[in-house]
């Protein structure tokens, strides 16, 4: 496992983020929202996230992981609080959002939902390239190639004229990665990439972002319920619950030496293969 | 007599004007009390077994074999026979079960009207039954005059493990019944697996991609690849010695918490069951075949009672270790 490489300047600065939603009006929506308080989705969410890290965001459904990652790449806007990307505050108008979702990618947890099933796979992933003008069209199939066998989908040549129902699972997964890095971004969102996967391939899929974050000095927000895989990725974990984050630190540490009672309790849900001992569930609080 | 006896089922699908042979000759049994675990990757044949157990195929699926559960013959069953036992004797809880709830009713009507269904009572009796089922899987009675939307995903799931449990099933199947939910609710639906087994008046029936879950719930467990069984038995032996080469990349496959070993993959995808290879299914992904496997292996039972379906078994202790390599199961695709 890498050492954080945090050098002067983070990548991503989130400092005393929240969002809350607004209880519903009218007669519908009072019914709706009965005995609910206006919702804090998240709490003084302050993390900074290093050139090249890889930082897990863990929590149960719910807790706010997914509004975090839409937050910082400005697809939900926050109540207050500011995202700070290359020490710059996130753009407000269309124009600057465009150059900066250049270098912020995100994907997502269902292959199966988030590629077109009428694109062929060359279109999907170069269509990012030609949206930003970067190439022409008759360099398609060449930027098509070079990014999939990039993502391991090898040779490269083979995929470019199928369509993704005709891939596994796991080749969607690598065709939306593809999509994602085909850009060269400083900055990627995977919520839950592997919790669709059939455990026999998720290995491949975690080795990928791990060796394309190392090879393109590209950040990761890795989002998943499961601390079973966010070892063998992150170089930091944040735990969240109920929108705050309420333990951050070095993965193993947090592994090995939990503190917060509710990071104790997500890592007693997890099952274990060992027979030497049984499990003890810690109970749940109120 | 064991209280299911499955032998030599075979599900045939007819799609167009292919034969797809999805189970193959599984044979397994299971008792009350008893816990058995179906592991293997998507597309292996581990629900249509079950649908099959159950006669929940589609009217395209040919089976074959006996499926001998309390005396009785299912797959030779009448339909008045089969609406008998179902949910009375057998009830199954599928992955998307919670999605079963109806939204425009409360979820206690839905269980009263289940539970009067079978069993000729009072709505009061169905209701003092409701209240105790509740209890047993940990929701308070209040919430049986919620309505589905007010509840969580983890309640829904429980309450419908309510309801399989509310006539007292002799066995239930379990398919994938927490991969839709996060792992502390996961953990609170396997609390409630684990009491009613424990009980001792039911068999359940795991179905599951995640062998950590297997691990802590299942006293037995059966490996499928390819529509076959390839390894069966104690699941304490199978997951801490694994024997088959499918099985040892599955446990090299799992992330755990406190694993000490390289994540690996194995290559490439469960076959095309239309046409699929010649003599051992598993050939094409097995860092250990060699020509033997050309031939069909059966599964044969070892010392430990475990049966396994390898003809390179000797060789097996010597790929322990470098089974724990990801670049062992590279080399595979390549070639």
């Amino acid at each position: 496992m890498t050492i954080a490489t945090t050098t002067s300047t983070p990548l991503l600065e989130v400092d005393d983020l929240c969002k809350s939603y607004a209880p519903k009006r009218g007669l519908i929506g009072s019914i709706l929202a009965r005995g609910s308080k206006p919702s804090n989705t998240l709490k003084n969410i302050s993390f900074d996230l290093g050139k090249g890290e890889i930082l897990g965001v863990v929590g149960e459904s719910g807790s706010g992981k997914s509004t975090l990652g839409f937050t910082i790449l400005g697809l939900i806007e926050a109540s207050s609080g500011s995202v700070r990307f290359a020490g710059k505050s996130l753009p407000r108008d269309a124009r600057e959002l465009r150059t900066f979702r250049r270098s912020a990618q995100m994907i997502f947890q269902d292959p199966y939902q988030s590629l077109n099933p009428r694109f062929r796979i060359k279109d999907i992933v170069t269509e990012p390239l030609l949206v930003y003008g970067l190439i022409g069209n008759g360099e398609v199939t060449a930027a098509a190639e070079e990014v999939l066998d990039l993502v391991g989908l090898r040779p490269g040549k083979s995929y470019l004229e199928r369509f993704p129902h005709e891939l596994s699972g796991g080749q969607r997964q690598r065709v939306s990665i593809a999509r994602a890095v085909v850009l060269k971004p400083k900055l990627l969102i995977a919520d839950e990439p592997v919790s669709m996967l059939d455990v026999s391939i998720r290995a491949g899929i975690l080795r990928l972002l791990r060796s394309l974050s190392a090879s393109m000095e590209m950040s990761v927000v890795y989002i998943s319920h499961d601390l079973s895989t966010v070892r063998y990725i992150c170089d930091r974990v944040a735990v969240m619950y109920r929108g705050e984050i309420v333990e951050i630190g070095s993965t193993d540490q947090i592994i090995a030496y939990p503190v917060h009672p509710y990071t104790k309790r997500l890592l007693s849900a997890v099952p274990r293969i060992s027979f030497a001992e049984k499990r003890q569930r810690v109970a749940q609080h109120a | 007599m064991s209280m299911l006896g499955v032998q030599d089922l075979r599900v045939t699908f007819q799609s167009d004007g292919k034969a797809l042979s999805a189970v193959d000759g599984v044979s397994l049994t299971l008792d009350r009390g008893e816990s058995l675990g179906i592991v293997g990757e998507s597309g292996c044949g581990k629900t249509t077994l079950t649908k099959a157990i159950l006669r929940l195929l589609p009217a395209n699926a040919k089976t074959e074999g006996r499926v001998e559960f309390q005396g009785k013959n299912l797959v030779e069953l009448s339909v008045a026979g089969l609406r008998e036992i179902r949910w009375q004797e057998l009830s199954l809880i599928t992955q998307s079960a919670m999605n079963a709830l109806d939204p425009v009713w409360r979820v206690g009507d839905q269980l009263i009207e289940a539970i009067r269904l079978h069993d000729d009572c009072s709505k009061a009796e169905a209701r003092a039954r409701s209240v105790k089922l509740f209890d047993l899987v940990g929701l308070k009675s209040e919430w049986l005059d919620r309505y589905p939307h007010e509840y969580s995903g983890g309640m829904k799931q429980r309450a419908i493990i309510a309801m399989a449990l509310a006539l007292g099933p002799a066995m239930i199947v379990a398919d994938e019944p927490t991969t839709a939910l996060d792992v502390v609710m996961q953990d609170q639906v396997f609390a409630e697996i684990d009491r009613i087994r424990a009980a001792g008046k039911t068999g359940i029936v795991l179905i599951t991609h995640d062998i950590s879950l297997v691990a802590e719930n299942c006293d037995r467990v059966a490996v499928m690849y390819a529509g076959k069984i390839v390894e069966y038995g104690n699941t304490k032996d199978i997951l801490d010695l694994p024997k088959h080469p499918y099985t040892i990349g599955l446990r090299n496959a799992f992330a755990e918490l406190d694993g000490d070993h390289e994540l690996i993959s194995i290559s490439g995808g469960p076959p095309d069951l239309t046409n699929p290879p010649k003599g051992c299914r598993f050939k094409p992904r097995c860092p250990l075949a060699s020509d033997g496997c050309n031939r069909e292996p059966p599964l044969s039972v070892l010392d430990d009672g475990r049966s396994v379906a390898c003809h390179n078994l000797p060789q097996v202790e010597a790929f322990r270790g470098v089974a724990k390599l990801a670049s062992t199961w590279e080399m595979v695709e390549r070639s």
